[in-house]
């Protein structure tokens, strides 16, 4: 009887520690949890549910940023099925290309919300380079909502984004020059990734200002990053042929 | 307390000896070293956070199954071997005995923390990144959750005296854990008031581990700079004492 006792008060004991600290404030609010974002891509659920539910939510991450990279990095998988895919995101550079690929940023940021390298990058893909600004929208509301602990700094992701964001109602307007400026500025914010650098460049280039062209491309040289050493050789050659022609 | 201590080096050279224990320390190296061929697969801008994240993952990793797996092979061990008898027929109390195999494993998960993150650190360094302190306290809440998956172990390789059943059972509660915030939501959702109470016991019973769950968020400085390493030293303390109480409580009137 006394044993009994002595369980009861222990469990009674464990119960008050636990309901003194389980709604301490904590990076495990509502806001992050994965049934309220709900995993996309079926495929890889279970996988992503056992990291999860092992506690190795981040490691998890970057085995899917890694297969974000993948995906993006091989040939478009996708082939359109029905008549009306074809139509679906069809855009002037990559028409209805890598359709997944805001579900694959998704899902790292599902599990790793504070990644924020990934939002830039899934944002500047798609709003640039595949050409769907709706889309790199609602990856841009995702982000700004899982960042909004960082309003309050101003050098923070939450503000990068913003940026962002600025940029693309600024493409969506056809305030081209607007947009050039904004990506300057994310640019010089020095958080952004080569491929935003990239396509930065590529617009200076478009629009005749080449001088800054080369600025970015010599330094994406420099970086040594094995995606655009090679496309940064040819670009500076061929800028660099521009500008001759340009000023004989 | 010379018994304590004696039966915690007995324990923790026990475990240095176990065949188990070298084949699985040697296996998470390897597979800390793999951390770094996925650095290669994570692009050109995020090496470092694969690196890292994957390190610290096995880590824990590996701890985790050192602490359940070993502890419970050993305290079954010294039943069916009888050699529990041996000790506990010297002036060794029960409680001690407990206390001495808990502390023993910490030990044990004490150095071969020490050796992985070495080891890890090595990596990093090798590959020109740095380590801040926020990874040292990473390590440091490693540890303490061993604390309580030790205690709760040992709670059911006692009072279960299966080896199947006391694994499956410390598994799921350090997977129940990490699900707390979800296990809100799913009791949330439930509309069937007597699964909902018994779901909140639940929740109110199995421990905090997001609490220590310092590795999801050791680098963004808002967060660490919530995190408060004295709370979660009382909570571990705290909980871990409750366990083992309630393991010392089983033990003495267990007949063996």
């Amino acid at each position: 009887m006394r044993k009994l006792f002595v369980i009861i008060i222990l469990i009674i004991c464990i119960i008050f520690l636990n309901i003194a600290t389980k709604n301490s404030v904590s990076f495990y609010n509502d806001k992050y949890n994965i049934f309220v974002s709900r995993l996309p891509l079926e495929n890889f659920f279970v996988f992503d549910s056992v990291g999860f539910i092992l506690g190795l939510r981040k490691f998890i991450s970057d085995i899917a940023w890694i297969q974000l990279l993948q995906y993006y990095g091989g040939p478009p998988p996708e082939e359109p099925y029905h008549k009306e895919d074809l139509y679906e995101h069809m855009t002037k550079i990559q028409p209805g290309k890598y359709k997944k690929f805001i579900d694959y940023c998704k899902r790292v940021t599902i599990l790793d919300p504070l990644y924020g390298f990934v939002y830039f990058y899934g944002v500047g893909a798609l709003a640039w380079n595949l050409e769907r600004p709706d889309e790199a929208l609602k990856l841009v509301e995702f982000g700004l909502n899982n960042l909004e602990f960082q309003k309050n700094t101003p050098d923070s992701d939450y503000w990068e984004l913003v940026k962002y964001q600025q940029a693309i109602s600024y493409k969506l307007g056809g305030k081209y020059l607007e947009m050039v400026d904004k990506l300057k500025e994310i640019v010089d914010g020095g958080k952004a990734p080569n491929m935003v650098k990239a396509i930065l460049a590529n617009m200076y280039k478009k629009y005749s200002k080449y001088n800054q062209a080369l600025l970015i491309w010599e330094e994406l040289l420099l970086s040594g990053d094995p995606e655009y050493v090679e496309r940064a050789k040819i670009q500076i050659v061929q800028i660099k042929n521009l500008m001759r022609t340009k000023y004989e | 307390m010379k018994n304590l201590l004696q039966i915690s080096v007995f324990s923790l050279k026990e475990n240095f000896k176990s065949k188990f224990y070298l084949v699985l320390l040697l296996f998470s190296i390897v597979l800390i070293f793999i951390g770094l061929l996925l650095t290669g697969l994570s692009g050109f801008e995020q090496p470092q956070r694969v690196l890292v994240n994957s390190g610290i993952a096995m880590i824990e990793l590996f701890c985790l199954l050192l602490v359940i797996l070993n502890s419970v092979e050993f305290f079954l061990q010294d039943v069916e071997t009888k050699s529990i008898y041996i000790i506990l027929s010297k002036p060794v109390s029960r409680t001690k005995y407990i206390l001495g195999k808990y502390f023993g494993m910490l030990l044990t998960v004490v150095i071969s923390i020490l050796i992985m993150s070495i080891f890890h650190i090595v990596l990093i360094k090798i590959s020109k990144w740095y380590v801040t302190k926020e990874y040292f306290l990473t390590l440091v809440t490693i540890f303490l959750k061993m604390c309580i998956v030790l205690s709760i172990t040992l709670f059911a390789v006692i009072s279960m005296t299966s080896r199947t059943v006391a694994v499956v059972t410390s598994v799921l509660l350090w997977i129940a854990g990490h699900f707390t915030s979800e296990l809100i939501f799913i009791i949330k959702k439930i509309k069937i008031d007597i699964i909902k109470f018994l779901l909140n016991i639940f929740y109110y019973i199995i421990p905090n581990f997001q609490l220590l769950n310092l590795k999801d968020f050791f680098d963004s400085s808002y967060f660490v700079s919530q995190f408060s390493l004295t709370k979660s030293l009382g909570y571990t303390f705290v909980y871990s004492a409750i366990f083992l109480l309630l393991t010392c409580v089983l033990f003495k009137n267990k007949d063996l």
